[in-house]
């Protein structure tokens, strides 16, 4: 486990794709709360005779408008980075290179889930610590506690998306097919939450909805996290390590 | 106990039979050749050896011992060294990264995989090229490292798919001495379709079409049992009407172009002797040189093939009718 747990990491190094989602995501954690305080002198200098009247951006606008960034530009990013991360080592022979050697498929995925699930998991919270600092900076002190919590949920909806792209990879042989794949419940759960309530609270999408809620709308104030969102949290947990078992299942009896 | 054996083994892609209840034994410490025009099944054949796909029915044994994909046969696979047609490797590791990586995924300790990492690249002559990235190999480097990762691992049986049909004249020298110098330290089944290759450090030959095995032998045996007289003939006129007109006689079994001329497998030595004058002055070509040639793998092999290939129609007309 060590070796392919080593060469993963090696990998992430060596292909410069480390790089990739921290810097994403700290743009992000800067842009958010920047964003919030710019808006309102935005508006007000494109009205050119409207008259559009804000409440003054909270504390916690900064980390909202992150949150939002990172759900519409961040997944879609994890899911470009991470769909070939099975699918490409079948396409390109490496991975049947691989299994020639004594090394078990369940090694394998599991290596690639631990290495890039916390390099993603650790992108996101650079970003999000971005998104604290800036918000004191240029908004004024923000609920730490709620902020934390925000990001302990949405965590565990970013490892899901993580693990359904991983899965996806090891079932479908084209890297693109399995990125399509991918995208389609980013659209499909918020909408099905729309049309039956309880998914949207304790389904995969409701520590989303409840990270939202607890960082506040722009100028809504925020609440405290209910326990709709913890059942969601821990949810997104056992299916993410269900999505690595799958993974491991369809590559079981792979063909190379 | 036979190195690799294969019993009725049989791969089917949907209604294409790829393999065909194939019989083979591999005795151990040989170099065997296994021959067969494209598409003849060595390929898929050497994955099922190697465990990368399974087979429909029958069995892969190695070692005596079933080979599978997955999980099972984890810990046959590190007494296996495979190398495909078209190797692939990590781009972003330098050939000695790769080796150390894989000899460590075989159990080698950090230290003795790196000891195993230098003394695999002086054997494949890559040393010079130890600390670059294989992004940026030759095709030969990458055939030479392709070996010496099927080597790291110390295995018994090397399975080596097309280890040098595609590289230039130097590059296939280079590889094919490398595989001559591996003769004794572990089975070798080489598959091919370069006859001369084979020819050339094979010591068993297998020659496979459409899937199924049509002759398997010691080569030189099989280049004595099957040898027939041939001819290489050299000629000023149109080659290809020459060889049309010379197919057209009972007593030719095969024309093949080669360098400077023709040569010709002939089923009647004294007939061929006697006709071939006429047959040139009848198609209004000079001769420059006629001469016997020993029989190569090459001749043995087309006319097995072609001996095959009648059978083939034979049958097909006896169904038909």
């Amino acid at each position: 486990m060590t070796i392919l747990l080593a060469k993963e990491m090696r990998e992430l190094l060596r292909t410069h794709r480390w790089l990739i989602l921290p810097v994403l995501f700290v743009v992000f954690g800067i842009s958010g709360p920047a964003l919030a305080r710019l808006l309102p002198v935005l508006l007000e200098s494109a009205g050119a005779g409207l008259e559009i009247v804000l409440p003054p951006p909270s504390p916690t606008d900064g980390y909202a408008q992150f949150l939002k960034s990172t759900n519409e530009l961040g997944i879609l990013a994890v899911i470009l980075v991470f769909m070939g991360i099975i699918a490409s080592e079948r396409k390109n022979g490496t991975l049947a290179a691989l299994l020639v050697n004594p090394v078990s498929r369940l090694t394998f995925v599991w290596a690639k889930w631990l290495v890039n699930g916390a390099y993603t998991l650790l992108s996101f919270t650079l970003g999000a610590a971005f998104a604290i600092v800036y918000s004191y900076l240029l908004l004024g002190t923000p609920d730490l506690a709620a902020l934390l919590e925000a990001t302990g949920l949405y965590l565990s909806y970013l490892l899901l998306a993580f693990s359904w792209t991983l899965c996806l990879s090891a079932l479908v042989r084209s890297p693109a097919a399995a990125g399509g794949l991918s995208l389609i419940p980013l659209f499909l759960l918020p909408m099905l939450g729309m049309l039956w309530r309880p998914l949207a609270e304790y389904g995969p999408y409701g520590v989303v909805n409840a990270a939202t809620r607890l960082v506040g709308g722009m100028g809504t104030p925020s609440i405290a996290v209910e326990s709709p969102a913890l059942v969601s949290l821990v949810l997104n947990l056992l299916v993410s390590v269900l999505l690595v078992a799958a993974a491991y299942v369809a590559l079981r009896r792979a063909e190379l | 106990m036979k190195a690799i054996e294969t019993r009725a083994l049989t791969r089917l892609f949907g209604s294409l039979c790829a393999v065909d209840n194939l019989t083979m034994a591999v005795p151990c410490g040989q170099v065997y050749g296994f021959l067969g025009p494209n598409g003849a099944g060595k390929t898929t054949t050497l994955k099922m050896l190697a465990g990368l796909i399974s087979p429909s029915s029958g069995t892969a044994l190695v070692a005596g011992k079933e080979m599978r994909p997955g999980e099972s046969s984890r810990e046959l696979r590190s007494r296996v060294g495979f190398l495909a047609e078209d190797p692939a490797f990590y781009p972003w590791m330098t050939a000695y990264e790769a080796l150390v990586f894989t000899a460590r995924l075989h159990g080698s300790s950090a230290a003795r995989a790196g000891a195993r990492a230098a003394e695999l690249l002086d054997t494949v002559g890559l040393s010079p090229r130890a600390e670059d990235r294989i992004r940026g190999f030759s095709r030969g480097m990458r055939q030479r490292l392709g070996i010496a990762l099927a080597l790291a691992g110390e295995p018994d049986v090397l399975l080596l798919d097309e280890p040098a049909s595609a590289l230039d004249p130097i590059g296939r020298k280079e590889i094919l001495d490398l595989i001559s110098s591996l003769r004794g330290r572990a089975t070798i089944l080489m598959s091919s379709h370069v006859l001369d290759d084979v020819q050339r450090v094979g010591t068993w030959v297998g020659i496979l079409d459409k899937g199924r095995m049509v002759v398997e032998s010691p080569l030189d045996d099989l280049l004595h049992r099957y040898a027939t007289p041939a001819f290489h003939l050299e000629i000023s006129g149109d080659r290809t009407q020459v060889k049309s007109a010379l197919l057209s006689r009972p007593w030719v079994q095969g024309v093949v172009e080669e360098a400077g001329g023709l040569r010709i497998i002939a089923s009647d030595l004294q007939e061929a002797q006697r006709s071939i004058a006429s047959l040139l002055a009848a198609e209004h070509v000079s001769l420059l040189e006629f001469a016997t040639v020993v029989p190569t793998l090459e001749d043995v092999f087309l006319r097995i093939v072609s001996n095959n290939d009648n059978a083939d129609d034979v049958r097909a007309e006896q169904i038909t009718t």
